[in-house]
């Protein structure tokens, strides 16, 4: 299958692709372009209210015609990335919005309005429970091992 | 391609002011690596690199991308 907007130059190492900015607007061209800086050197030039021309130049060996069609992938990519952007913007806003509402609804209570707050009493343990088993009289744990005691 | 050429010992890099925004070409040129020096023309900017060979000049490029793609692109 032969690319219509595909044009290789093996002599430069270059594959220049033509795009149409109505189809793909500058900044989805230019967020694609930018995927290829690794593999390529990357020199766009046109209008871009009509046509933008993407110059691929590898770095290295490499399949030019798979580079413009790897380019022409990434533009469907972030075009759609970009439609999926838009279509979403205003419930990514309503959430953003919702979590800064349930931050402030929170009234922020003023120093003696929190002195005034009466504090939960604390039950303190009675001496007569003996929770830590104090009162009981101390004796020594018979062991089987260990040395026996001196007479 | 006649985007980048070489004059001499320097290499002329040619942008279109259509694509390439004033303030990205001027970011670019004043953090790229190598002596830049930035002129004005009618459609498009002249940038003069300090080099032998037109890599430099490819290399440009691709570093303004990544400038222009910092200030406008999502």
């Amino acid at each position: 299958m032969a690319s219509e907007n595909i044009e290789i130059d093996k002599k430069e190492n270059v594959v220049a692709v033509t795009v149409d900015s109505k189809i793909y607007p500058l900044d989805t061209i230019l967020s694609a372009a930018y995927i290829f800086i690794d593999d390529a050197y990357v020199i766009i030039t046109g209008d871009p209210n009509q046509e933008v021309v993407v110059k691929l130049k590898g770095k290295g060996k490499c399949n030019l015609v798979e580079l413009g069609r790897n380019f022409n992938n990434e533009l469907l990519n972030y075009a759609f990335y970009a439609i999926q952007t838009a279509r979403t913007m205003p419930i990514r806003t309503a959430i953003v919005q919702r979590a800064f509402f349930t931050q402030s609804a929170k009234p922020v209570a003023s120093e003696t309005e929190r002195k005034n707050v009466a504090k939960p009493e604390k039950k303190e343990p009675s001496y007569l429970e003996d929770p830590y088993d104090i009162a009981k009289p101390y004796k020594e744990k018979k062991h089987g091992r260990g040395k026996k005691r001196r007479k | 391609m006649e985007e980048v050429r070489r004059e001499g010992n320097k290499v002329v890099v040619e942008l279109d002011s259509r694509i390439y925004d004033y303030e990205s070409v001027l970011s670019a040129v004043k953090d790229f690596g190598c002596k830049a020096e930035l002129k004005k023309g009618y459609g498009f900017f002249i940038v003069l690199l300090k080099g032998s060979s037109e890599t430099v000049g490819y290399e440009f490029y691709n570093f303004l991308l990544d400038r222009v793609k910092e200030r406008k692109v999502m």
